[in-house]
């Protein structure tokens, strides 16, 4: 109940109190006859009195807080025309050329205006491109909005952070902490992990764990070993053994080796080479702190499984020397029937955990017309897509370009749907006839957005050409009408970034 | 010359804003032309036919032989957009769109005559008299009836029962509807709506109710009153102004539109926007009204300045305006007239509630930052107030303003400001959920 008698006497009713507070004590007189009148009124008229008095006098309260003021940019910001791109891209239009603009925008020498920020940190980290380039986007202000608010600290991933960041700051900043860190020591960096591995939260051992794993060193091995190899949550567990993998000389690296020695060797039958398996006799316990399970699914013999499971821990391109075999040979050895399954499966689960160690100029081809598909294993689709991904721009085009030849046009222009548009001159023009083809039919398998996605993958300079080639049909589909809608967006978002102020 | 935020605006739905940009291309359409009067052009759809759609520049009406039920559709958007990112073709318009531009011409040449008509013939004073006095007792009824309401809920007491019931609130505004009384019945819904979802609802009630009390016992005497609060009282009442009425003062000026916001109650769309005379420094509040399903179409965007005569309301303190011919505005930097500090726009408030003491809010244009915390807006004295926005808003605010001072147009209702547009940079932004 309010401490205002007046309010108070309102709320409680003038029905349930025998005696009225005056609204002012100047008024005491007047108000005596009035209440005793018509004391519902006389509120009334009191309260309305009262509101008139506090609206009028309100007064201004001097800012206490301490003032923090962004630092000046450096940089222009973008011209109107391209802010209301940016508005239309951050709302959720065309979500397929965002990458592009991303790309374009945060190489071009503009950042967005204040007014864009939101939209642009509400993104949070998606896409995975969105990182580095909001970081150059956002300009001082987005680093200053950053540092007051806690849900933006992973703006600052890449910026400088303070002494005491680990222990004070936000998630994001802790790792940036941890990144500059081990740029400086990598062996404090890892004996801080160490130390604070089991008081993390699962959200911070990600991060840790993915910041690690692009480029793990020798200072850490013993807490990828004694810490992350033991962890609750399995891709921790998978992160660490590949991490561990990835460091040469580490004894995890070098029993898994050695276990593949044991398990495969090549020998001649008759004309050709064969890769021999002699699996595994009984599980040794000591496997299972270095991951391997012991019980196989359903529907997956033990041996199998675990000879799966070994060989999938070790690189593709480490096979070629562990068989004496050159690297263009090694998928093309016939392999013993019995085993081959769980080999290849091994050898794909390899490749997803090492999509950069994959053998894949080979590798891909290989894979894409296997049949069958060995039972349980990852995915082909997405496995080409990963394998790609981790491909230099050129090379994924030059693939592109050898799988238009061997793959259906629906699952070729898939995977350039995936890649974008090759960037350098000449490589993937097979895969782009097929797309135009495919286009230019009446009818065609391809989804609207299927189509919407293959529309980022025409070359900046071949657009016009493309519509001009789409206008002069007599009809076109559905997709094909939104195939050439992004297209048109993409001209006109390009334009943009060619004016002289871009540069 | 349209700009895009127009046509923005004037889009029904996310959806139709989205389909509209993009048949904002040359490709979607067999034919296209313009004039400084209509756009027209035959857009390609999925019918056997092209789609007839022609926009009237003016008033951004249209037409279009498209099935769709949106207002206006995708196709009439689309032409918009289209004309400003091409140059569509000069010349005279084809037989189906001057045909609707003539049917136009011809109702609306007809809805004046009528009123010339109505106007020109001689007024039945009797009947009138009659009329007036018929529309007068039943308003006394509805003062009378609320008035008596309220004291009885005061009796009862505020904490609960039917002053805390919605539905009370709602069936009452019903009875203000039959009584005539249209604008008590908007005060009546506003406390049903507003006040009872504040989160002070205990303090603000029982003021709400004194402010409406102070209302009525001003109508119960109106007779009393000098003409201005008479006037004040018969818009209160939201009566229309009577024949022969004296008609408000016209200023002309540069009319700087500050901001706008749009409301939807009982299913009508009220658009209301604060002009700044550059010049003169006033505000003047203009109102446009549509039934919620159609949208509202707005010829001057914000940040635009249309130099135009208003002609304010009379009353005691005068904000209501009407423009008296709507020429075209054109984009205009943010007027540097604005208030020095928050003790000013204090100071103007507490003497405009002198003079009109039912008076809700007032617009400002000063330079505020949030301040650290967020809870206040700061001038460049350091002074601040209390503000309420959406967190989204406030964010906007934040990154806008980096913790400097920046322009900033807002109402100031005696307890917090509600903003509703800033500056940044060269750009004048909304804040009211419309679409940047």
């Amino acid at each position: 109940m309010s401490s205002d008698p007046l309010i108070a006497a309102a709320l409680l009713g003038t029905a349930r109190i025998s005696v009225l507070p005056a609204p002012d004590p100047c008024l005491e007189e007047a108000w005596g006859k009035l209440a005793a009148d018509d004391p519902g009124r006389a509120i009334l008229s009191a309260l309305a009195l009262t509101r008139a008095m506090r609206i009028a006098g309100v007064e201004t309260v001097a800012d206490v807080d301490e003032e923090s003021v962004s630092p000046p940019e450096s940089r222009g910001y973008f011209p109107t025309v391209g802010v209301a791109l940016a508005l239309r891209l951050l709302g959720g239009e065309f979500p397929e050329v965002l990458p592009e603009w991303l790309r374009l925008a945060s190489g071009s020498n503009w950042i967005l205006p204040p007014r864009v920020l939101p939209e642009l940190l509400g993104m949070a980290g998606s896409p995975p491109l969105l990182g580095p380039a909001a970081l150059r986007l956002a300009g001082e202000r987005g680093l200053w909005i950053a540092r007051r608010n806690g849900e933006f600290a992973w703006l600052l991933d890449d910026s400088v952070v303070g002494e005491d960041a680990w222990e004070t700051g936000q998630g994001a900043e802790r790792i940036a902490w941890l990144r500059q860190k081990r740029a400086a020591d990598p062996a404090a960096a890892a004996d801080v992990i160490a130390s604070h591995w089991a008081g993390e939260d699962a959200t911070m051992r990600d991060g840790i764990m993915r910041l690690i794993s692009g480029h793990p060193t020798a200072c850490d091995e013993a807490w990828l070993q004694s810490h992350a190899l033991a962890d609750r949550r399995q891709d921790i567990r998978e992160l660490a053994a590949a991490c561990l993998m990835r460091i040469t000389g580490s004894g995890f690296r070098s029993r898994a080796i050695a276990r593949v020695l044991d398990l495969v060797r090549t020998e001649r039958r008759l004309m050709k080479r064969v890769i021999k398996v002699i699996p595994p006799a009984a599980f040794d316990p000591a496997w299972a702190a270095e991951g391997i399970k012991q019980k196989p699914p359903q529907g997956i013999g033990e041996k199998a499984w675990w000879l799966r499971q070994m060989a999938a821990l070790v690189p593709l391109d480490d096979w070629p020397e562990l068989l004496a075999v050159g690297r263009d040979d090694l998928f093309a050895l016939a392999r013993e029937k019995d085993w081959e399954e769980p080999l290849l499966a091994g050898w794909i689960e390899a490749a997803r955990r090492f999509p950069d160690r994959a053998l894949a100029e080979t590798f891909i081809p290989f894979i894409a017309i296997t049949e069958p598909w060995p039972q349980g294993a990852h995915p082909r689709l997405q496995l080409l897509h990963g394998l790609l991904d981790a491909m230099s721009a050129e090379r994924r085009h030059d693939m592109l370009d050898r799988l238009a030849k061997i793959l259906a046009p629906a699952l070729a222009l898939d995977l350039l749907a995936r890649c974008g548009s090759p960037e350098s001159s000449g490589k993937g023009m097979v895969i782009l006839s097929v797309l135009e083809k495919e286009m230019a039919a009446t009818a065609t398998f391809l989804t609207r957005p299927q189509a919407r996605a293959l529309a980022t993958c025409v070359p900046a300079a071949q657009i016009q050409a493309c519509l001009e080639g789409l206008a002069k049909l007599p009809g076109i589909s559905p997709s094909a009408e939104d195939f050439a809608t992004v297209l048109e967006f993409r001209r006109s978002m390009i334009s943009q970034f060619q004016l002289p102020s871009a540069r | 010359m349209l700009n895009p935020d127009q046509i923005t605006a004037i889009a029904p739905d996310a959806s139709s804003l989205k389909a509209g940009r993009e048949i904002g291309t040359g490709r979607k359409w067999e034919v296209t032309g313009g004039n400084e009067e209509v756009l027209w052009g035959l857009a390609m759809g999925s019918g056997k036919n092209p789609y007839q759609t022609v926009v009237a520049l003016p008033d951004l009406a249209s037409k279009c032989s498209c099935p769709s039920r949106k207002f206006p559709c995708k196709h009439a958007l689309g032409l918009m957009f289209l004309s400003v990112s091409e140059p569509v073709a000069d010349g005279p318009p084809p037989a189906w769109a001057s045909e609707w531009l003539e049917s136009r011409a011809a109702r609306v040449e007809k809805a004046q005559s009528a009123v010339q008509e109505k106007s020109a013939k001689p007024v039945d004073a009797r009947a009138a008299h009659k009329r007036r006095v018929q529309r007068e007792g039943r308003v006394a009824e509805g003062v009378f009836l609320l008035r008596q309401t309220l004291v009885d809920l005061t009796g009862e007491g505020l904490a609960g029962g039917s002053a805390r019931n919605p539905e009370f609130w709602a069936d009452l505004a019903k009875r203000m509807i039959d009584c005539q009384a249209p604008g008590l019945a908007a005060a009546v819904l506003h406390i049903g709506d507003t006040v009872l979802l504040d989160a002070q609802v205990d303090t603000e009630l029982p003021f709400e109710l004194g402010r409406l009390h102070l209302i009525l016992h001003s109508l119960e005497s109106r007779e009393a009153h000098d003409p201005t609060v008479q006037a004040d009282l018969r818009a209160l009442v939201g009566a229309r102004s009577d024949a022969g009425e004296e008609a408000g003062e016209a200023i002309e000026d540069d009319w700087f539109v500050a901001a706008r916001k749009t409301e939807e109650r009982d299913r009508l769309l009220t658009s209301t926007s604060w002009m700044l005379g550059v010049k003169s420094g006033r505000w003047a509040r203009l109102l446009r009204f549509a039934p919620a399903h159609l949208t509202l179409a707005e010829p001057w965007a914000m940040g635009t300045a249309a130099r135009a005569v208003l002609r304010f309301r009379p009353g005691s303190y005068p904000l209501r305006a009407n423009a008296e011919v709507e020429v075209p505005s054109q984009p205009a930097a943010v007027p540097e007239i604005q208030e020095p500090d928050l003790d000013t726009l204090l100071e103007r408030f507490a003497t405009a509630l002198g003079t009109d003491p039912f008076l809700r809010s007032l617009p400002f244009l000063i330079a505020l930052r949030p301040s650290t915390r967020g809870s206040l807006l700061v001038d460049a004295t350091g002074r601040g107030l209390p503000w309420a926005a959406r967190s989204e808003t406030a964010l906007r605010v934040d990154c806008i303003c980096g913790g400097q001072p920046t322009s900033m147009c807002g109402e100031w209702d005696g307890r917090r400001i509600n903003l509703l547009a800033i500056r940044d940079g060269e750009a004048w932004i909304t804040l009211t959920g419309q679409r940047l």
